[in-house]
């Protein structure tokens, strides 16, 4: 089932003199339960194509279709409540709020949409048991290593149900340990929930974890491989 | 829930939220303490001239405040005496004759006004005699005829006042823990009589030596002075045929009122002893004095007055005293004037620290927005915190002034030592009661939250223009 198809899509950021043209046609369409990886070297256009895929920025020109509605033409509230329902982030960084602790974050999105207690307190635990952080739940995040932090954005990802999570670079500032339980939890959840992961690396290892390999140089795919 | 992740926020740099919070807190407990401060200060003159000095209201001649010429008596004043009782609101009245006059005693002299009255309606309307100084005589308590009760300053003038250094006095400094350097040193001047009061202060600086002299002088003279009761004071004046007229009196009580200058000038007889060498009858006086049962009405008590006797001039104290009613009426709208130059500068402060926290929390709030947090909730989120942040200072400085205008309210501030005489002189006690009515609190209350609004819009509306993928891409 096809969750987002990307035609011909461009964005180019006019800083006065210069123009960048950062992503320059891409076409591309994503199924559910994939687990996607984004690669390509700094600057080759990665963090603006998952920006506008999550609605985050608005492309120059060409069309993105979450499940049948025209994400590239909605604006302001309307396109934040769409994220917030639709989409779940993960970022390099700052995903958390420093002043709740790991449950309240998870139950933040949920508060958001206006889940009730009950609900919302079951599924914080579920999640957080489910990336391991079962014990972790009142700690804020300071308290948190790292990689810990990053398991807390995926439960927190997850909490809205969205359609599909964007992760870009997820591990960049992790070593290679926490590198490597937070890509076995995201396995885990995408083959055990079919929950369907888009991120962006450039990190080898993260790579190899992949079903789907995206290249990207200079705003343009040069290679789509799918592994079995 | 956006409403307690921003209380939690004001929290994440306590010592800058603090430092916020202090300046706020000091600004406020600074204009409450001083208004609290003018206003006991106008409360308890607005008191003296109401219960010692000019009363509610009062009834002249029309012409006799014209010069105080005392030929202009209250016509019929007897019938308007008669019909006072049945007006309603009209609590107390009191008449009295008023001349003016010249007060010796051996070769001092000096002009005073005699007030005479009718002792029992004047302790209706008047608190004079509450007034007499402790162990200074009593207020017409002897039948005795041709009794006067003068003000302490003008008992001072007259050099009816004696210094003296007694065992009492000094046991009662020891009580109040004064040095005992200062309390053995004043055992050699026990028993020596000082008539003047500037050698006294000289025999003290030669005891003590300068320092401890200047600083405890008002306290040792205070309860050093005692007044020479039942000397003889001449009054002349003339009477009402502009004959040369005049009698001795003998002082029986000595007064002391906040108002010097009221205490300097104005000396009280009986108006039956009066009668005798003055010409006036029992029918003619210049001045009716009237308390109201309530000064709610005062205005409309004073109209019924004036209708029914419009040929006689009849004022509230107000028009007697303009320039007290108007410090006291303008005392609320001059603290919120005030209030708003210390808000204004304090929201400074204010837009400074909610800029700071903005920028800092660039990816954060960039990071809210992306996932689903809508423009009006970032907002009210740095509009909360805000107000928080100067409800916080406002209700520390509003509980620090409550405490401190209660403790000094109770206590009074003492400023005999920096400006007692000078103030007293103007009208004003010496003794300061710090007073405030809770109206101004919520005032104030109200005028900080207003000045977290409009100083929360500034940053606030920065963080809405942030844009979520700028945002967190930014390297701040
Ligand atoms: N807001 C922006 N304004 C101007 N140029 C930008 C902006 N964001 C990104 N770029 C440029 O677009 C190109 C692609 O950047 P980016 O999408 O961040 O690449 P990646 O995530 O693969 O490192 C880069 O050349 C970058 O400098
Ligand atoms: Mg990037």
């Amino acid at each position: 089932m096809k969750v987002i198809e990307v035609k011909n899509l461009h964005k180019t950021y006019d800083e006065g003199e210069v123009k960048v043209e950062a992503v320059r046609g891409i076409d591309l369409t994503f199924e559910q339960g994939e687990f996607a990886a984004i690669v390509g070297p700094s600057g080759s256009g990665k963090t603006t194509f998952l920006n506008m895929l999550g609605g985050l920025d608005t492309p120059t020109k060409g069309e993105i279709d979450i499940d049948g509605v025209k994400v590239h033409n909605m604006k302001g509230s309307a396109l934040i409540d769409f994220r917030m329902k639709n989409i779940g982030f993960v970022f390099q960084a700052y995903n958390l709020i420093p002043v709740l602790s790991a449950k309240e974050n998870v139950e933040f999105i949920m508060r958001l949409q206006k889940m009730t207690k009950i609900e919302r307190d079951t599924r914080a635990e579920e999640l957080l048991k489910a990336v391991g952080l079962g014990d972790r739940m009142n700690s804020r995040p300071s308290k948190l290593s790292g990689g810990q932090q990053q398991r807390v954005a995926v439960a927190r990802a997850l909490a809205s149900k969205p359609k599909f999570i964007l992760a870009d670079e997820p591990t960049a500032n992790l070593d290679s340990k926490s590198t490597e339980t937070l890509l076995d939890i995201m396995e885990k959840l995408n083959k055990e929930e079919n929950i369907t992961f888009i991120f962006s690396t450039h990190d080898a290892r993260v790579v190899k974890k992949a079903r789907r390999i995206i290249t990207v140089e200079d705003g343009k795919i040069i290679s789509d491989e799918r592994k079995s | 829930m956006i409403w307690s992740i921003a209380w939690k926020n004001v929290w994440r740099k306590k010592t800058r939220s603090i430092v916020v919070i202090i300046s706020i807190a000091l600004g406020i407990w600074g204009t409450i303490f001083t208004y609290a401060f003018m206003i006991g200060w106008v409360n308890q003159r607005v008191y003296a001239v109401l219960n010692s000095e000019v009363s509610h209201m009062q009834i002249h001649h029309p012409k006799y405040k014209e010069n105080n010429d005392m030929q202009y008596t209250i016509p019929n004043g007897n019938k308007i005496i008669n019909d006072l009782g049945s007006i309603s609101g009209v609590k107390t009245y009191s008449k009295r004759v008023e001349i003016g006059a010249m007060a010796n005693v051996s070769s001092k002299s000096t002009g005073v006004i005699i007030n005479g009255i009718d002792v029992e309606n004047e302790k209706q309307v008047t608190e004079i005699y509450k007034n007499i100084i402790d162990s200074a005589g009593t207020y017409f308590d002897s039948k005795k005829s041709n009794l006067i009760i003068i003000g302490d300053k003008l008992a001072k003038e007259l050099k009816l006042t004696r210094y003296t250094i007694t065992p009492e006095l000094i046991s009662s400094l020891r009580n109040k823990k004064l040095p005992e350097s200062l309390t053995t040193k004043l055992d050699s001047l026990i028993g020596i009589n000082y008539r003047v009061e500037a050698k006294f202060e000289t025999a003290l600086q030669e005891t003590l030596g300068e320092e401890l002299a200047t600083q405890y002088f008002y306290l040792i003279k205070n309860k050093a002075i005692s007044y020479k009761i039942r000397s003889k004071i001449i009054l002349t004046f003339q009477n009402a045929n502009g004959e040369l007229s005049g009698a001795a009196f003998r002082l029986a009580g000595v007064f002391k009122t906040s108002n010097s200058m009221f205490d300097g000038m104005n000396v009280f007889v009986r108006n039956s002893d009066l009668q005798a060498i003055s010409g006036f009858s029992d029918q003619q006086f210049h001045e009716i004095a009237i308390m109201v049962t309530n000064t709610d009405s005062l205005n409309l008590i004073q109209q019924e007055i004036q209708a029914k006797y419009p040929e006689l001039q009849v004022e509230t104290w107000r028009e007697i005293q303009p320039e007290m009613a108007l410090s006291s009426d303008y005392m609320n709208i001059s603290y919120y004037f005030f209030l708003v130059i210390i808000l204004f500068a304090l929201s400074f402060g204010i837009i400074n620290t909610m800029l700071m926290v903005v920028l800092e929390r660039i990816k954060e709030i960039g990071m809210l927005m992306a996932i689903g947090m809508n423009k009006m909730k970032v907002f009210l989120m740095i509009m909360f915190e805000t107000v928080y942040l100067a409800m916080v200072g406002g209700f520390v400085g509003m509980i620090f002034s409550a405490l401190t205008v209660w403790r000094t309210g109770q206590s009074g501030i003492d400023l005999t030592a920096f400006v007692g005489e000078g103030m007293e002189a103007m009208g004003y006690s010496a003794y300061v009661f710090p007073e405030i009515s809770i109206d101004y609190y919520f005032g104030t209350g109200i005028m900080i939250i207003l000045t977290a609004l409009i100083a929360a819009i500034y940053p606030a509306r920065k963080a809405l223009k942030l844009n979520p993928a700028d945002a967190i891409r930014s390297d701040a």
